[in-house]
């Protein structure tokens, strides 16, 4: 079996819920990670998780790199709610902010992916609405068109334009400021 | 991960305008439109991060891509200056009625006369701006006397996240009494520059903000006393304003602060602050430390005029980062480090006085284990400096990256082989250091507020990338 969460000695004794991908890859993982979804987090207060939770929009390559993520920012969520109670003992606070480190350079290399699963990644964010993964990759897809000309936006992601000139005209006027 | 990647066959039947299979890392080569496969609110949430041109001339994409920006919140940025001041107030008003949508953030720069202020304030008032959560104001004009923050500042208490007010040349009074009843449960970021406000006012804001995670207080007057407890605070940069004799910063008392992490104090335009920082465990980051500080307290350890008087074995291990302008005086310097043994990047400003008592050897912590970067700013290259520099090349055992702004035009080889000797290089303690020289003289031993508020970094002193307008350093 496919599984994210197996290996993991201390998440076996936590409960754990089965996803399985469009193309019917299980994928077990716990509860901490998997509420991580809103959509998921509702389905189990539901008690709609029994059998696993079929993901019809999500392939199993996608799904790997959601967990991925998910286990990541779900042990930083753990961390957090550990902090607030000893925020005064200094070794604590140096792996803390190490591992703040440690995710933001793990954002970075997760978002080193190509167009498709970029925007793959986008849909399972918003389908499964998992908020910071989906700040991410629009934030990194914003980044991509910033200072760019409609001409240089529409090549580098083949957007065909469909104006006709006296509607572009049109546009141009309205918003003359944005074009100047 | 053990999972088996295969080939695999995409469903996205919720999703519009998809065309199947789409072929993997092909887009460059007339492959299909992948973005427009996004939902409308997608596409929204993506236009809402661009600036306001670039997110207007997303409307002339295509026919999909028309509606999309009148509806995503706006993130709109401004300049009112100079004799178009009217044409720029009319662009302003009719970017909102062209958008229809909220706005998400408003950034103002106006250098123009405050007389048309009051348009400004009715622009303010409009209903598209009612959910604002990101106004800034940079206000630059010489008024004869004391003008107003606009009104409109607290309509937004309650999703404000971003609050910043600066103001050049002269000040604003800060709107009303009554602010202190206001609540800002979503602020995170607070700038005020060049206002006027009482002290109950501020006070009775920054209790109000149960979230603030960056403060700037700088040039302000009407408050002699500033007092801060904050569980969430992580930065803060301060300073008094110039020549104010009624009501300028005498004392910042720092009482609880466990979360912060830097204070970044602005050299004084006096010299009789005073700073007690009671309860600050994280604090990594802090300068520019500079005589001008009349007493510096951290803790137990006080500082009066920059030099230790009371010793008694106190160390500060929390601090990596420390910037200090200083007079050239090694004790000083040495006396510092004793006191900081952690500190790993090191941030030295010189005056132009030249440089005293010179050691050539010694062993400290700071030295032998955690010094890691050194830069001097303001570096002018005469043998006295280059001998205050020494110490910390023949000392400084882990040293990786020593830098030079040098006060110069240019630095050319021949220049920098007679500092490489000057400076004794060859017997450096360190032997996988870097040395480099950079000219500019421009560059002075402050930080941009940008920065200040930065959390993004652990180290706002360094400009090296920095393209900041000059105005707003701190």
């Amino acid at each position: 079996m496919a599984s994210a969460g197996s290996g993991d000695e201390k998440a076996a004794a936590a409960a754990m819920i089965t996803l399985i991908s469009s193309d019917n890859e299980k994928f077990e993982v716990t509860e901490a990670t998997a509420t991580l979804s809103q959509t998921i987090r509702h389905m189990i207060e539901d008690g709609c998780t029994d059998g696993g939770v079929p993901l019809p929009n999500v392939t199993s390559k996608i799904l790997a790199r959601v967990i991925e993520y998910c286990k990541k920012h779900a042990t930083a969520a753990a961390g957090e709610e550990g902090s607030s109670s000893s925020f005064s003992d200094a070794a604590f606070l140096e792996v803390d902010r190490a591992f703040l480190e440690e995710l933001e350079e793990f954002d970075d290399a997760f978002l080193e992916v190509d167009r498709a699963t970029l925007f793959d990644l986008i849909l399972a964010a918003n389908y499964l609405d998992i908020k910071g993964l989906l700040n991410l990759t629009c934030q990194k897809v914003a980044d991509s068109v910033k200072g760019k000309t409609p001409e240089q936006i529409r090549e580098m992601y083949n957007i065909v334009n469909d104006l006709t000139p006296e509607e572009e005209a049109e546009i141009r006027r309205e918003t003359q400021w944005a074009f100047e | 991960m053990g999972v088996v990647t295969r080939p695999n066959k995409r469903k996205l039947e919720d999703e519009p305008h998809c065309q199947e299979p789409l072929p993997r890392g092909g887009e460059d080569a007339g492959g299909p439109d992948l973005i427009s496969c996004l939902s409308d609110d997608i596409l929204g949430d993506i236009i809402t991060l661009l600036p306001a041109k670039d997110s207007a001339r997303t409307q002339i994409l295509s026919w999909r891509w028309r509606p999309l920006w009148r509806s995503a919140p706006l993130n709109l940025d401004a300049v009112v200056a100079g004799s178009y001041g009217y044409y720029h107030v009319a662009t302003i008003l009719s970017k909102l009625q062209a958008h229809k949508g909220p706005v998400r953030r408003f950034s103002l720069t106006w250098h123009y006369n405050y007389d048309h202020f009051c348009t400004i304030d009715s622009i303010l008032k409009s209903p598209q701006l009612d959910n604002l959560q990101e106004f800034e104001l940079f206000f630059r004009y010489n008024v004869c006397e004391y003008r107003r923050v606009p009104q409109s500042v607290l309509r937004w208490s309650l999703t404000i996240r971003v609050l910043n007010i600066f103001m050049v040349g002269e000040v604003l009074i800060f709107p009303m009494e009554t602010a202190c009843s206001f609540h800002f449960p979503h602020l995170k970021q607070l700038t005020l520059k060049g206002v006027n406000i009482s002290e109950g006012t501020l006070h009775g804001i920054l209790s109000g903000c149960p979230i603030l995670e960056s403060l700037v207080l700088d040039w302000n007057i009407g408050y002699r006393r500033l007092h801060i407890s904050s569980s969430t605070l992580r930065s803060l940069g301060i300073s008094d304003a110039w020549n104010y004799k009624v009501g300028n910063l005498e004392e910042v008392i720092i009482e609880d602060a466990p979360q912060l992490e830097r204070i970044i104090p602005r050299p004084p335009k006096r010299d009789d602050l005073v700073i007690r920082i009671i309860h600050a465990p994280k604090l990594k980051t802090l300068g520019y430390l500079s005589n001008r500080i009349s007493t510096f307290v951290l803790g137990t350890m006080v500082f009066q005029k920059m030099v230790p008087v009371s010793l008694a074995n106190n160390v500060i291990g929390s601090v990596r980062i420390l910037a200090l302008t200083i007079d050239p005086n090694l004790d000083l310097v040495i006396g510092f480090l004793k006191c900081f043994p952690s500190v790993e990047k090191l941030y030295i400003k010189f005056s132009e006085e030249d440089i005293k008592n010179v050691h050539r050897y010694a062993s400290l912590k700071c030295l032998d284990q955690h010094l890691k970067m050194v830069q001097f700013i303001g570096y002018r290259g005469r043998i006295s400096d280059a001998n205050f520099v020494k110490f910390f090349v023949l000392n400084a055992g882990v040293l990786e990256s020593m830098k030079f702004v040098v006060n110069r035009d240019k630095c050319d080889s021949k220049w920098i082989a007679c500092q490489h000797k000057n400076l004794m290089l060859n017997d450096r303690a360190s032997h996988g250091a870097r040395f480099d020289f950079q000219a500019d003289n421009r560059q002075c031993g402050l930080v941009h507020m940008k920065h200040t508020h930065d959390l993004s970094t652990d180290d706002p002193f360094n400009r090296s990338s920095c393209r900041c307008r000059d105005d707003y350093i701190l």
